[in-house]
């Protein structure tokens, strides 16, 4: 007999409800503005999602990210642009790229030790940026502006809510992949090799292959996110893909959000993306500065009133609202 | 490679070294120490600071390479293997200052080395369990390591070692920091250990206690070995005494 029990004990879970309230948030968002903050939203929240699993689970702290991130958008880009590849198949070529390009870079830089792991990985990504800025790769100048010819087939849409939706769906399938990572024996590993490099090795633990196989994972998806960008984006150029902010924004949504946990990259993109947009675009003119300076007091603020992040935040005034009820 | 020995007693041995030598630029760390480590038994490594046993341990344990020399266990060659594949071997370990996984819990902890050999994870959680209701701190299961008292830790340490079913154990300073009632605790769990077949190489400076547990025990000084035999005869032995024991150490 079919019954609803594991129904209901998903709709138990913490987590199942935050992505069923964000799936529903789009339906409801009265302004295409709303939408494409949203979109903004999703999309940062799965890179967030992908950096946090190598560097937040498995404490690999990477700024390089943006190459995975840029070789997808290109692989995409190119293909699309240039030979007419449907960019479904450039999202899942360029994933594979992605994943190339972080076992190369994870082989070579994982034996060094903390932040020279992190400022190698940002010399990977800066070089690629070099690499791509003077080969320039395919049939344009510097940069590459995307045909808009409509249809699913060409990952192009007249209306922003299907991008919405995408965004929204590759978040969820990042959220998914991240559950199963962490709750699987590599998962255990991946969490001693943050916790200890050591002590994992002398409980059997090959840590250089662990870190490397979730680098991995992380590249792949990071790279498929990029080739998103790309046809949400519609134009693609070195210093735009290759930038060293999209690193730091995915660790800092994670960082802010709540390393090492699953909800932490979603929450903090949800307050920060829109946060941004706000001190960006309504603050704007005249007063940029005073918006950038804005934002940056309030990152400051969380870090020092919630060191752990906002996830950790939340779950301290939970605890002391269940011990109140409780008394 | 001759180990002078017959083939009857080659196999009693869990662990052999012979010749290991080790400098770190200038200093040497150890030269040429040779020692037969018997299954089953309780063996205390004692010296001053800086005799070279942590350095031992890392090279039994495979986090330094040897410069020279043979290491064997169950008369395989393991000195080329890496860390991890020593301890798939049998052979496991704790830290002079324990390395707590603080990112999980105490379960979790001792799941990590039950993975090694048990592959489902409700399995592996349902032995890590075991092994915490074996040294008492099944309590403590779902608590952070952070919140547990040096004793807890240095079990748990232990707990995580034993999850990896190792032939051999070597514990780091087990008992330093623990009161003596923790001590006389650490030593029923290291009796039980080798009642299971567990063989034990220990590190200790605090000399009741070292001469208490083991049944064997190996003297470094200045990176080289100087004595071994049974506790009371290492008490008696002049050249250890002058070395490192000291007079009164000595009538322990």
């Amino acid at each position: 007999m079919v019954t609803l029990d594991p129904l209901k004990k998903y709709m138990k879970n913490p987590l199942v409800i935050f992505m069923v309230v964000l799936g529903i948030l789009p339906v409801v968002s009265p302004h295409h503005f709303y939408l494409q903050i949203l979109t903004l939203v999703f999309i940062f929240a799965f890179f967030s999602e992908a950096w946090n699993l190598i560097s937040g689970f498995g404490k690999q702290f990477s700024l390089g990210h943006v190459a995975f991130f840029g070789i997808g958008a290109y692989v995409t880009g190119i293909l699309y642009a240039d030979f007419g590849v449907s960019p479904w198949i450039g999202m899942v070529l360029g994933g594979f790229f992605g994943m190339l390009l972080s076992l190369l870079i994870g082989f070579t830089t994982f034996r060094l030790r903390a932040f020279f792991f992190t400022l190698s990985t940002i010399a990977c990504a800066e070089a690629l940026r070099v690499l791509v800025t003077y080969w320039r790769l395919g049939s344009t100048g510097l940069g590459t502006t995307i045909p808009a010819t409509q249809g699913f087939r060409y990952l192009t849409f007249g209306q922003e809510i299907y991008y919405t939706y995408l965004a929204y769906f590759l978040l969820l399938l990042m959220v998914i992949v991240t559950v199963k990572v962490t709750k699987s024996r590599i998962g255990y590993y991946l969490l001693a090799t943050g916790g200890d490099d050591e002590a994992a090795k002398s409980l059997g633990v090959n840590t250089f292959r662990i870190k490397l196989i979730i680098f991995g994972i992380s590249g792949f998806f990071t790279a498929i996110g990029g080739g998103f960008y790309c046809m949400y984006m519609r134009y693609i150029e070195p210093a735009m893909v290759f930038s060293i902010d999209f690193s730091v924004q995915f660790a800092v949504f994670a960082i802010v959000g709540g390393l090492g946990t699953v909800a932490g990259p979603i929450v903090g993109s949800a307050l920060l993306v829109p946060l941004s947009t706000f001190f960006r675009s309504w603050i704007g003119g005249l007063y940029t500065p005073i918006g950038f300076l804005t934002y940056g007091i309030v990152l400051i603020l969380i870090i020092l009133f919630m060191p752990g992040g906002l996830m950790k935040g939340i779950s301290l005034i939970a605890g002391k609202v269940a011990r109140h009820r409780k008394s | 490679m001759n180990m002078l020995r017959s083939d009857g007693e080659h196999k009693e041995n869990i662990l052999e070294l012979h010749d290991v030598t080790k400098s770190f630029g200038g200093i040497n760390a150890l030269q040429e120490v040779t020692l037969n480590i018997k299954r089953g038994a309780i063996v205390g490594l004692i010296g001053p600071n800086g005799a070279g046993k942590t350095t031992l341990f890392n090279m039994i344990s495979g986090f330094i390479p040897m410069d020279r020399g043979e290491i064997r266990f169950n008369q395989r060659n393991i000195g080329k293997l890496y860390p991890y594949d020593r301890s798939r071997l049998g052979i496991g370990r704790t830290f002079q200052l324990p390395k707590i996984f603080t990112n999980m819990n105490v379960l979790g902890n001792v799941m990590i080395g039950a993975l090694q050999n048990v592959h489902d994870i409700k399995k592996a959680e349902s032995k890590a369990m075991e092994i915490l209701k074996e040294v008492d701190l099944e309590s403590f299961a779902h608590s952070s390591p952070g919140e547990l008292p040096i004793a807890s830790r240095k079990k748990l340490e232990i707990c995580r070692a034993l999850a990896t079913s190792p032939s051999l154990l070597l514990l780091d300073e087990a008992i330093s920091g623990l009161t003596p009632k923790e001590t006389l605790e650490m030593i029923d769990l290291i009796r039980k250990l080798s009642d299971k077949g567990v063989t034990v190489l220990i590190i200790e400076h605090v000399m009741k206690f070292i001469m208490n547990v083991s049944q064997w025990l190996i003297v470094l000084h200045h990176g080289q070995k100087i004595a071994e035999g049974k506790p009371q005869e290492i008490a008696n032995n002049e050249i250890v005494v002058n070395a490192y024991l000291g007079k009164r150490a000595a009538q322990c």
